[in-house]
């Protein structure tokens, strides 16, 4: 080759090498910085765990020691409450920072700025819920002397310091790959992040089931398929029972479907739709669910309280939490998890209480169809024949460039954001969006020294609805499902549709905190929440939701604490992973009498019997290797769309099922009458089914559906561990990131639920035993880093499938920790 | 390889990991600028250049521990939907092709400037 053509091919060589390592090729960030083994993503897998360090930053008081233990959890030492905070600012910003910026994007809808316009979905649904804007309010209302503005400052400052010392490898791999740089925190990301928890968990709305069920089947059936009221009654709020009660009636029959009724069903589905974040909507209730519980002494061995938190949400890595100890002598002394992104123990214990909180599922959203002066583009709503104008909020959508590539504009009416579906302008009205204070009460919270205190520092707790539930050393134990329920007019239901030209169809106002579901110290020993139904409606006329989940998981919880008065914290832990199911000890006998009534009248033939003595042989327990779960779980999919074939939309041959199942609890009411017309299958014209009928086919069909998909039921295949695993995902779906097809004991309804998908379930489990001296134990799916390429990154896993929990260290003074469990030592001095 | 091309393969490792270490990747394009201007032997330097720019980034992905290298390969090649094999090879890659031509081009350019 001459020399000229070497010179040729190296230029053109040189050309594309540069190309690739300064700009990057389409998604892929430029290769230089990111391959460099120095400072790039290979830094990482060199980078030191938890090296001993010394660090001035700026603003501390005095100086705070901090010592991470073998679990890779801080105890943070410090002398006053501020320096506390700002320590644990630095330390969960130098394992978490990237998922800091992610949720507090993900709540001010600029997501696109970091991870592009593939995010404008997501943000649009932010923005237009003025998710960011209502939080902003409520920062700006704090009292700016108050602990929660002084503690926000202070753990803003300690994220920044840790922001302005990182080096180029301290830097997340996630901003590596998406080539950007972390922006600087803000004590307001604190309410951006806890206005997110409020859409995650305080956005329910069975009004929108109920009026498609009512498109279908007409008002009434409607109203008893989506009761206001559990048909099973197994109440927070202790009811005086000690079982179950079975408020089972006969379903009203179905009527013919009102069209328009599907008109609008169908309208605010489409809303629906697009408020849902990142196109991810809640699985349905048996897959779901939180719990927590406590025993008083007089059912503990230790005689002390023990108290179980069992919180469950969608499964990332890094997890949702992290785990911390903040210790300020004379002032606080708390453990337990925190929100990356929030200074302070939001679940944990200190050396008086222990807390957690499960999910309400409160009904504090609606809907109201406005009248508009101008369909095209309004600018006025009506409202008792006044015109009132509209609010706009401009919204600018950047790219990660910081050009804008889209502007929308949002319209508020005096109830809320208010959009266009389908023709009809619709206005929400939610209780995340007024005005409220959760840090306040999660600061006094945690120095409560007994329930009373706990009880009263949350008593101003706004949303999400939680059931929090709280003991102390005392013996004490008490729930209070505290939160904004709103008081309706008429009937006080809002489960349904209103109309907005009308004043009178405001909320009235909140309930007050003496009608909010409570107990404490109960004659019965315990306290238990799931998701279930607050109080039982013998004892109230409120309205606090309605289309509740099943009490299937409060039924084996209290079946259990019945049971026993001597529980120890070994006890409780096994409780939680618990692989017996209420749903499945009510549903398994009433199938095997129907397959054995149908066998006996004639109609047994062999797949019937085969399916009959399959399930017969069942303990009913959702164990890794228990085939039968598989095929239960087959049946009941079957019995669910053989008997709701009312619920199949006119037309929708193409699915063919219903789009809305009725909770379990309403089949298992159904079941209790087999006769009713709901029975029938409307495709059937010479034969009338009833439910014996529907059952033994429903088995047949899901033993050959079984068959088909899994083979002989003798096959692995079948095993529960096959059919159901945990799907942990990195916060940006990167499955290399992420712990994929974990297999699980555990199924629908039991108390540990898991979701087909996988990604839902227990993402914290602590126990606490209230002795003379506070033992906890806990662990959560992950690991306490944020680097894929720590081994602190998801080392938790194994034991968290296990069901097994590690004991929490709790030291009143660093020198109580044995230096074999240390890893390291981290001094913050003053600057 | 004889040992005198040996010898500058490993110069230019070292070279290309200290100046890696001060300024980040544009040290290769001083090591490409510096064998260019210094070496005489026009056929064979650029390669002796490429090859010892790869092989000093090789001893710095590997010199902390190299099972975590290993695992974290496959962690991050999963992140940008390559094999682990072939993330290593691009990494590499980009050291030898960036030193490789620039030398070639700095090479000629001193020609030039002679002329």
């Amino acid at each position: 080759m001459t020399a000229r053509g070497r010179t040729i091919i190296a230029a053109i060589v040189f050309v594309l090498a540069m190309s690739f390592t300064v700009a990057g090729v389409g998604r892929i960030p430029p290769l230089g910085a990111l391959l460099n083994p120095v400072t790039g993503a290979w830094a990482l897998a060199g980078k030191p765990e938890l090296p001993d360090e010394q660090v001035a930053i700026p603003g501390l008081k005095n100086p705070v020691k901090v010592i991470f233990d073998d679990r890779a959890v801080p105890h943070i030492f410090a002398t006053t409450e501020e320096d506390a905070y700002r320590a644990l600012g630095y330390v969960v910003a130098r394992d978490r920072l990237f998922q800091m910026e992610l949720q507090s994007r993900a709540t001010a809808g600029t997501l696109t700025e970091l991870i592009g316009t593939r995010a404008f979905p997501a943000d649009s649904v932010s923005r237009a819920l003025g998710l960011a804007a209502a939080a902003d309010r409520k920062f700006a209302a704090m009292d700016k002397d108050g602990k929660s503005a002084l503690a926000l400052d202070a753990y803003a400052d300690g994220v920044n310091a840790w922001i302005d010392r990182m080096t180029a490898r301290d830097i997340p791999i996630e901003y590596r790959l998406l080539n950007r740089r972390p922006s600087r925190w803000e004590p307001r990301y604190t309410s951006y992040f806890l206005m997110r928890m409020s859409l995650t968990l305080g956005y329910n709305d069975a009004s929108q089931r109920r009026l498609r069920m009512q498109s279908l089947v007409g008002a009434a059936a409607a109203d008893a398929l989506v009761p206001v009221n559990s048909p099973i009654q197994e109440p927070i709020q202790p009811n005086g029972q000690s079982a179950p009660r079975y408020d089972f009636r006969k379903l009203p029959p179905p009527s013919a479907p009102d069209t328009n009724a599907l008109r609008v069903s169908e309208a605010r589905e489409q809303m629906l739709d697009a408020l849902m974040v990142f196109g991810h909507r809640l699985p349905s209730g048996d897959g779901v669910g939180s719990n927590n519980w406590a025993v008083a002494p007089s059912r503990s061995l230790s005689r002390h309280a023990i108290l179980s938190g069992d919180p469950h949400l969608d499964l990332t890595l890094p997890s949702v939490w992290y785990e911390a100890h903040l210790s300020v002598p004379g002032k606080l002394d708390v453990a337990g998890v925190t929100f990356p992104g929030v200074p302070g123990i939001v679940i944990g214990f200190n050396r008086d209480i222990a807390w957690t909180f499960t999910n309400a599922q409160a009904d504090v959203n609606d809907f109201y169809a406005e009248t508009v002066d101008d369909a095209a583009r309004p600018s006025k709503y009506l409202l008792d024949g006044t015109w009132l104008p509209l609010q706009k909020r401009v919204e600018k959508f950047r790219a990660p460039g910081g050009n804008v590539f889209r502007t929308d504009t949002t319209l508020l009416t005096h109830r809320g954001p208010m959009r266009k579906i389908r023709g009809r302008w619709l206005s929400l009205r939610w209780t995340a969006l007024e005005p409220s204070g959760e840090m306040d009460c999660f600061i006094g919270a945690m120095h409560a020294k007994s329930v009373d205190e706990w009880l009263a520092a949350m008593q101003s707790y706004k949303a999400p609805i939680q059931n929090g539930l709280v003991a102390d050393r005392g013996g004490n134990i008490a729930i209070r499902a505290t939160g904004l329920y709103p008081v309706r007019p008429g009937s006080g239901r809002g489960d349904i549709f209103f109309d907005g030209s009308k004043s009178a169809s405001d909320w009235k106002g909140f309930l007050p905190l003496e009608r909010e579901p409570f107990a404490k110290n109960p004659s019965q020993g315990y306290l238990a929440s799931a998701n279930q139904q607050p109080i039982d409606p013998r004892l109230t006329r409120d309205y606090f939701g309605s289309d509740w989940y099943s009490p299937w998981r409060a039924m084996r919880i209290n079946r259990d604490l019945r049971a026993d008065s001597a529980f120890t914290p070994d006890k409780i832990r096994r409780m939680q992973l618990d692989p017996g199911s209420a749903r499945a000890d009510a549903f398994v006998p009433i199938l095997l009498e129907a397959a054995r009534a149908e066998i006996a009248a004639g109609r047994g033939d062999r797949e019937l019997k085969t399916s009959e003595k399959f399930l017969a042989e069942w303990d009913r327990q959702y164990t890794k290797s228990s085939r039968q779960a598989a095929f239960f779980e087959l049946v009941m999919d079957q019995v669910n769309l053989r008997t709701w074939d009312e619920l199949v939309t006119p037309g929708d041959s193409a699915r063919g099922s219903p789009v809305n199942v009725p909770e379990q609890s309403v089949l298992l009411e159904l079941m209790s009458d087999p006769g009713s017309v709901w029975w029938d299958n409307r495709g059937t014209r010479d034969i009338v089914e009833t439910r014996d009928m529907i059952l033994a086919e429903s088995m047949r069909a899901a033993l050959r559906q079984g068959i088909k998909s899994y083979g002989d039921p003798g096959s692995a295949k079948w095993e529960w561990s096959a059919r159901r695993k945990a799907n942990i995902r990195h916060l940006l779906r990167i499955n290399s990131f992420s712990r994929l097809g974990i297999p699980i004991q555990s199924g629908p309804s039991t108390i540990a639920p898991s979701t087909e998908d996988g990604v839902h379930g227990p993402s914290w489990r602590m126990v606490v035993e209230l002795g003379p001296e506070i033992r906890a134990w806990g662990v959560y799916p992950g690991g306490q880093s944020g680097n894929p390429a720590s081994a602190f990154y998801a080392d938790r896993i194994s034991k968290w499938s296990n069901g097994e929990l590690d004991q929490l260290l709790f030291p009143k003074t660093s020198a109580q920790i044995p230096d074999s469990r240390i890893s390291s030592r981290l001094e913050l001095r003053k600057q | 390889m004889n040992g005198k091309n040996l010898f500058n393969v490993l110069l230019a490792a070292v070279v290309t990991a200290l100046l890696t270490q001060a300024v980040g990747w544009l040290g290769l394009l001083v090591v490409a600028m510096l064998w260019g201007v210094l070496q005489k032997d026009l056929a064979s330097s650029p390669i002796q250049a490429g090859l010892g720019a790869a092989l000093g980034w090789l001893l710095l992905l590997v010199q902390n521990d190299p099972s975590a290298f290993y695992s974290f390969a496959r962690v991050l090649s999963g992140a940008l939907g390559i094999p682990a094999p072939a993330l290593v090879l691009v990494t590499l890659l980009i050291p030898f092709a960036l030193t490789w031509s620039m030398t070639i081009l700095s090479t000629r350019a001193r020609g030039w400037l002679r002329k």
